[in-house]
């Protein structure tokens, strides 16, 4: 009698197993960045700040992820001995071809989300929405949702979907919730023009 | 061990219970809700730098500026230009999402001869040099026939209207019909000799009496519609609504007046009544007396019988509408008719509100720069004026949208073996009625300028300049009628490509050094004196700005006549369909009538009201309760001209006595059901209900 509790449990047991462990695995496909970048020896050794490569053009725009332009003007020659750093002098500055990063934080064509409105304007942050990227030594992982497709970070890192800090989390919901908590207007079309 | 079937089922029950506790369900649904928004045939436009451009939205006459963000070339949004005289930023939910009727569904990019047999219709792909040489064919028969060949042009004013006239100058038998705010143009032939473009001028009005048109549901253009609800509800502006439903303009307004539906006249002519014999009318009319016996017989109090309102009501509205300065009759053009337009015109007249700021504004023709056309009297025409069963060919500009044609007109007027030529971008309903369809560039592909808008006071000018190249196979209007006319061997037609006739107008009206000029990219408004040449102007007009000209005093008219188009208007008529129960149209709450939607109108539309869907009849509770019909039941609506089948639906905007009918869902059984006027405006029919 006692065997037949524990093939309920079993069965449980299993289920939890790979709806834990097994499916958040199999859920994100995992992608190496093409080089890897320091944000920490730009900022600390190289005495950079955020705003030299992530800018704001002249009529407002965003950057965004600076070009290949913005690396050859220090990196027309190989500094140091880091084999990162020879990468991207031979495979990228020298060929004239753009290092093709994978986007933490791209949100899918149909969002639209001004940069200007948020830090210019609303006085944002960069960490409130991308957490302490700026300081890391390497770039983790690009962890891609086999099924939205959309990047680990635009879910959130949490399987759950509980938050652990503002930048879990880039979807739609983030979005309202701290559009809905500073009283700012959430229409439809302030996103998806 | 033996595993037995109890013991797995165990298992499977225990899974089970560990699936609800994991995220496996519920990270999945989200996902794969993700997962339908991004199937591999869903375009994804290609990334890249991104841009701002300015140009002006053609899809009305409106002409609103836009500010168009591209990514790469390619436009991705558009907002408007708040700086804009016009459009002062605003958009109607068209114009935001104007950039995607580039893929629309119903987009053709070849000529298309349409077969229509039994009722449906076929549709197969020509070459552009076969479906010229069957219309230049059916214009040489034409010619021995002594038939008509008509262009009918919705948007006139345009440079391409100035070709379309030439065109039927020098063809035989050839006539230009323009549309117009058909009301307007019944006020112009009033007069005995043409006074220029008419304009209603509602900015400057402080009382608006509107019969039976949408004023708060954009009928006029986005900006002004915007700022007219501004200024009524800071009370500086008071409109009163004469109409049969209680809409959502007659929700809005300072006084609904409900009357019966189709005694628009009779009430007009019931004001007219009071405001000669209260002598509030300083109006000198050749026909005055004519007049006087007209509206003798549309006393208040046969008039109130009529249409359903009290005495008060009528003697009322005349004061209010004759003794406030300025004020204004308005009326729509497409769903009344002419006599109902005419009777309403007339009271702007009896008042003296043409001319004036205010009320009905006489604007200056925008000069094309373009040669003149002599015969202009002999060509220009409007369809009413046309025998029935006379035209042989008839092209039709649909590229720009905009064309008020009835379907049931057009079929009147066209000869047996006539021939229907629809440039249109899409195959919708109207080039299904063609025999021929010429693709056309649509709004972001193609040049053209811009006139004025029916709600001006002054004339304009802007142009909509292409960002993006058409698809293969697409014919500017244009061209068209430059490849038809060289075929048709008209030989004094304007030749060059839009670009270079447009820019020789803005040149001919720098050279007239009037009006004032918008400049999107500074946001400023200087006068067209003050330009350091040509091309600045055309800087400024291609990249969302505008022209707008001075207005001009009118100091004389010519004499008009009042009593032109009221021959057939009889009131015991009026009175004998009283207490019948008829059948009205009825414009459905909804977008989706007009197939040229984009898929983000649901964004700001209800996707129900998107949606097409069968045919409804709506009825007021008091008369489906009276007549037994319960909401939503299966009924046949029975006329002295036929039958057709829809479902009942309960709606307490609708007059009692009144069935209401979508003119949208299924209009050729619609139309074939009701009784029409000779100018082939709907009238209300009687009807009678049985349930299926």
């Amino acid at each position: 009698m006692k065997f037949q509790f524990l093939w309920f449990l079993a069965g449980l047991c299993v289920m939890l197993f790979v709806g834990w462990v097994v499916f958040p695995y199999l859920l994100y496909e995992r992608k190496e960045e093409p080089l890897q970048f320091s944000h920490k020896i730009h900022n600390e050794t190289a005495g950079m700040s955020c705003e030299n490569c992530h800018a704001f053009k002249d009529d407002g725009r965003f950057t965004g992820i600076p070009t290949l332009s913005k690396c050859r003007e220090c990196h027309t020659d190989i500094i140091g001995t880091s084999p990162q750093e020879k990468k991207l002098v031979e495979e990228y500055v020298k060929q004239n071809r753009e290092i093709p990063w994978l986007v933490y934080a791209r949100q899918p064509q149909n969002t639209y989300f001004s940069h200007a409105s948020h830090v210019k304007l609303a006085n944002i942050s960069c960490d409130h929405c991308h957490g302490p990227h700026g300081t890391t030594d390497s770039l983790r992982a690009y962890e891609r949702n086999r099924i939205s497709g959309y990047s680990r970070d635009i879910g959130g890192s949490s399987i759950t979907g509980i938050k652990s800090a503002s930048w879990d989390g880039m979807n739609m919901n983030d979005c309202a919730d701290c559009h809905n908590k500073h009283n700012i207007p959430n229409t439809c079309l302030k996103c998806h023009k | 061990m033996n595993i037995t079937r109890r013991e797995i089922l165990r298992f499977v029950g225990g899974s089970a219970l560990g699936l609800l506790l994991t995220p496996i369900p519920w990270k999945a649904l989200d996902d794969s809700a993700v997962w339908t928004q991004n199937w591999p045939w869903i375009p994804e436009p290609r990334r890249g730098d991104i841009s701002f451009k300015l140009t002006t939205c053609s899809l009305c006459p409106a002409a609103c500026g836009m500010r168009v963000r591209c990514v790469g070339n390619q436009p991705v949004s558009l907002s408007g230009i708040q700086t804009h005289p016009l459009s002062q930023g605003a958009l109607c939910p068209m114009g935001i999402v104007a950039h995607h009727l580039r893929y629309h569904p119903a987009r053709v990019s070849r000529p298309l001869r349409i077969i229509q047999k039994n009722g449906s219709s076929r549709s197969t792909a020509m070459t552009f040099d076969e479906a010229l040489d069957d219309i230049s064919f059916a214009m040489k028969d034409a010619r021995v026939s002594s038939q008509t060949i008509a262009v009918v042009d919705g948007r006139p004013g345009r440079t391409a209207s100035h070709l379309f006239r030439q065109f039927a100058a020098q063809v035989p038998y050839g006539r230009y019909i323009s549309y117009s705010e058909v009301s307007l143009d019944v006020l112009g032939s009033m007069f005995e000799k043409p006074i220029g473009p008419l304009g209603y001028d509602l900015d400057h009005a402080q009382v608006i009496v509107s019969f039976g048109v949408p004023l708060c549901d954009c009928w006029g253009t986005p900006a002004r519609t915007a700022r007219y609800l501004g200024k009524k509800f800071e009370g500086k502006q008071k409109l009163l609504q004469i109409e049969a439903y209680r809409s959502r303009t007659s929700e809005m307004a300072d006084r609904w007046i409900p009357i019966r539906p189709g005694t628009d006249a009779a009430f007009a002519l019931g004001m007219a009544h009071v405001i000669l014999k209260e002598k509030l009318s300083q109006a000198k009319s050749k026909d005055l007396s004519e007049f006087e016996s007209i509206v003798s017989t549309f006393s208040p109090s046969v008039v109130a019988e009529v249409c359903g309102v009290s005495e008060d009501t009528i003697v009322e509205t005349a004061r209010v509408f004759s003794m406030s300065k300025p004020s204004v009759a308005v009326i729509d053009g497409l769903t009344n008719s002419r006599e109902a337009q005419a009777a309403v015109m007339i009271l702007n007249l009896l008042v003296g509100n043409v001319g004036w700021k205010g009320g009905v504004a006489v604007r200056r023709e925008v000069p094309t720069g373009l040669a003149d056309i002599k015969n202009t009297e002999s060509i220009n025409s409007n369809m009413y004026s046309i025998p029935d069963h006379s035209i042989r060919v008839m092209l039709i500009d649909e590229s720009l949208s905009g064309c008020q044609l009835s379907d049931t007109l057009l079929q009147k007027k066209l000869a047996e073996n006539g021939i229907v030529v629809s440039l249109s971008p899409f195959v919708t309903e109207r080039p299904f009625c063609a025999q021929y369809v010429i693709p056309t560039p649509v709004f972001l592909e193609s040049l053209t300028d811009l006139s004025s808008p029916h709600d001006s006071e002054s004339s304009s000018m802007s142009i909509s300049f292409p960002l993006v190249p058409s698809p293969t196979g697409v014919v500017d209007p244009i061209y068209f009628i430059q490849r038809l006319a060289s075929a048709a061997g008209v030989v004094n037609i304007e030749s060059g490509t839009m670009e270079e006739l447009v820019k020789r107008r803005a040149g001919v009206l720098y050279g007239e050094k009037r009006g004032t000029v918008f400049n999107a990219s500074t946001g400023q408004l200087s006068g067209v004196r003050n330009l350091l040449s040509t091309d600045d102007m055309w800087n400024a007009l291609i990249t969302g700005g505008c022209w707008i000209d001075s207005a001009e005093i009118v100091k004389s008219f010519p004499a008009f006549r009042l009593s032109a188009f009221l021959s057939k208007v009889d009131i015991n008529k009026l009175q004998s369909g009283k207490n019948q129960l008829v059948l009205v149209p009825f414009i459905e709450k909804t977008v989706y009538s007009n197939s040229e939607i984009s898929p983000l109108m649901s964004k700001v539309g209800q996707e129900s009201g998107l949606r097409p869907f069968g045919c409804r009849a709506y009825l007021n509770p008091t008369t489906a309760e009276v007549i037994g019909i319960h909401e939503g039941c299966r009924i046949v609506l029975q006329t002295n001209k036929g039958s057709m089948e829809a479902e009942a639906r309960y709606d307490a905007s609708i007059m009692p006595g009144i069935v209401g009918v979508s003119n949208t869902t299924h209009p050729q059984n619609f139309i074939a059901l009701c009784e029409m006027n000779d100018n082939a405006a709907i009238c209300p029919t009687p009807v009678k209900i049985q349930k299926v």
